[in-house]
């Protein structure tokens, strides 16, 4: 096999030394023969015609050698290729217009794609099998996506038995003091296991940890790598600073990996840095913790045993043992468990509908563009009556044809692909998303 | 010399070619006539010889190289490989075992 593959790389890059090796050895074949006969008393010309036919042909032969060696595969290509882009250079203007509808449509339909892609479907970076978390609501009639108060939250974690492991969240603007003065910083809190529960594995230093949240202790935090590099330039001695949250001295432990930016990308921005929940009692200077109000978000990682509907069943007995009530302005009724997406349900069915519009009217342009191809090359086709009955007389078989022509058309598709997709490169490199991470 | 021409059956060319080159590298010309001064019977078509040898060489049971013939030209020579010598001697085998197979049979009466 891999002779053969020699052989066969040989014949690709090489075909001229090789085409010529092939002649020079047919040719010595016949000039030896033709000796043999001179040799023995016939005449040089009658010789060489003799050898000649004993060898069937020196073409002939040749063509039944390049069969073999499978030179006719790769030159046949070359050739149609060639006349291709002969016959296209002639028609420059239907081509270019043709090719540029295309790139259009390719290349707007794949942008949408990917966006969609992005948004809807894809699972928050940075996420170990991120299929396995869900996100937990308090819901009632109408509000599906409520939060926790803490010692709801508490409650949750002593009755559920669907997952291995839970935490909860909870966005907040403050002022931070940073090597470059004082900005407005995104920051969640987290409980002990957010970081277990999601399996995140840092870039730098360590995750959070139930010793980093006891209440009244040292303030600790994790900076996004976003914000490590634009804030700190990407300092590697940044383990052990100390930045100011609203006054509060807090020590960096570590950086979350690239690209993580939590897993809930609503409300607010995309968290800069992530501090233990305890500490916003001392940050913030209130005590939400023992308090009726709802303000933390639940995620939970499935038990091994356990699927979404499995867990959601278990929610309504889980419900049971949630006595706390919150403040009437906010009742409740049920559990809600989601998946990861980067978007909640509200949002994704208007999303979703938005998005479908979209790729609608992408694929539409699709079609429009598709509409030009073959406009363009049915065109050329008529133009090209003659040359092709021309053609089949000389002995082209319709086969031979068949491949010139889908040679044409597969080398319009593949340039106009070309320039989508590099058009919309650009273009996505000059516009910068707010979205997280594409 | 009896003059009667035999057909090969097919395959055995392949055959003939590797064990003409056992002998030593040759060129397409030389081994053809080497068979032929072997035994006089066997009229190769030459023009089957030569993809025989491509096929052959891109089997990797043959191995070209460029040199100079008796008559100073440019000629291309083949060479058995090692795996060449393994397939002729297994290819010698089975031909030896199927005609005297065939041999049993045309004898019996």
């Amino acid at each position: 096999m891999l002779s053969d593959l020699r052989y066969r790389l040989r014949v690709l890059f090489q075909r001229n030394t090789v085409e010529r090796d092939l002649e020079d050895e047919l040719r010595f074949h016949v000039e030896q023969q033709a000796a043999k006969y001179i040799t023995a008393g016939m005449a040089t010309e009658d010789a060489h015609r003799r050898a000649r036919l004993d060898l069937g042909g020196i073409e002939q032969t040749a063509e039944t050698c390049r069969d073999i060696c499978g030179t006719r595969f790769v030159e046949q290509m070359w050739q149609d290729l060639r006349h291709a882009l002969r016959i296209l250079s002639k028609h420059k203007v239907s081509a270019t217009i043709a090719v540029l509808a295309l790139a259009l449509a390719l290349g707007t339909t794949t942008a949408i794609v990917g966006v969609v892609d992005q948004i809807l479907f894809k699972p928050p970076a940075g996420v170990t099998d991120p299929s396995d978390v869900l996100k937990v609501y308090l819901s009632s009639e109408g509000h599906g996506h409520g939060s926790f108060s803490y010692p709801q939250f508490e409650e949750f974690i002593q009755a559920q038995t669907a997952f291995s492991g839970v935490a909860a969240f909870v966005k907040v603007q403050l002022p931070v003091r940073g090597p470059q003065g004082l900005e407005r910083v995104t920051v969640e809190f987290v409980t002990d296991h957010y970081f277990s529960v999601l399996r995140v594995i840092p870039a730098l230093g360590r995750i959070i940890v139930p010793d980093d949240n006891m209440p009244g202790g040292p303030v600790v935090v994790i900076l996004s790598y976003a914000y490590w590099q634009r804030a700190f330039g990407a300092d590697p001695k940044i383990l052990g600073i100390t930045i100011m949250v609203r006054g509060i001295p807090a020590t960096v432990i570590g950086v979350a990996p690239r690209r993580f930016a939590g897993t809930m990308f609503e409300f607010l921005p995309n968290p800069d840095v992530w501090i233990p929940l305890h500490g916003y009692a001392t940050i913030a200077q209130s005590d939400r913790f023992t308090r009726r109000f709802p303000w933390v978000f639940g995620l939970g990682r499935l038990k091994p045993s356990m699927d979404t509907n499995a867990a959601q069943m278990q929610m309504k007995q889980t419900m049971g043992s949630i006595t706390v009530l919150p403040s009437d302005a906010y009742q409740f009724d049920g559990i809600t468990l989601e998946p990861l997406y980067r978007t909640s349900s509200p949002i994704r069915a208007r999303l979703g509908e938005f998005f479908g519009i979209l790729l609608g009217v992408s694929g539409l342009v699709l079609l429009a563009a598709c509409f030009n191809i073959t406009n363009l090359l049915l065109g050329l086709g008529a133009a090209r009556r003659k040359e092709i009955a021309v053609r089949l007389t000389l002995g082209a078989t319709r086969a031979s044809l068949v491949r010139q022509l889908l040679t044409e058309a597969l080398l319009l598709g593949i340039v106009a692909g070309l320039l989508g997709t590099l058009a919309w490169r650009s273009c996505w490199q000059a516009q910068p998303c707010s979205m997280p991470t594409v | 010399m009896p003059t009667e021409r035999v057909d090969l059956p097919q395959g055995t060319l392949d055959l003939l070619i590797l064990r003409a080159l056992q002998s030593g590298p040759e060129h397409g010309w030389g081994i053809s006539e080497r068979i032929q001064q072997v035994s006089g019977a066997i009229q190769i078509q030459q023009g089957s010889l030569y993809p025989a040898l491509h096929r052959l060489e891109r089997k990797g049971w043959i191995k070209p190289s460029w040199g100079v013939s008796d008559n100073n030209r440019r000629a291309k020579y083949y060479e058995l490989t090692r795996t060449g010598g393994k397939h002729l001697e297994a290819e010698t085998a089975t031909w030896r075992r199927l005609i005297s197979a065939v041999d049993q049979v045309l004898n019996m009466s």
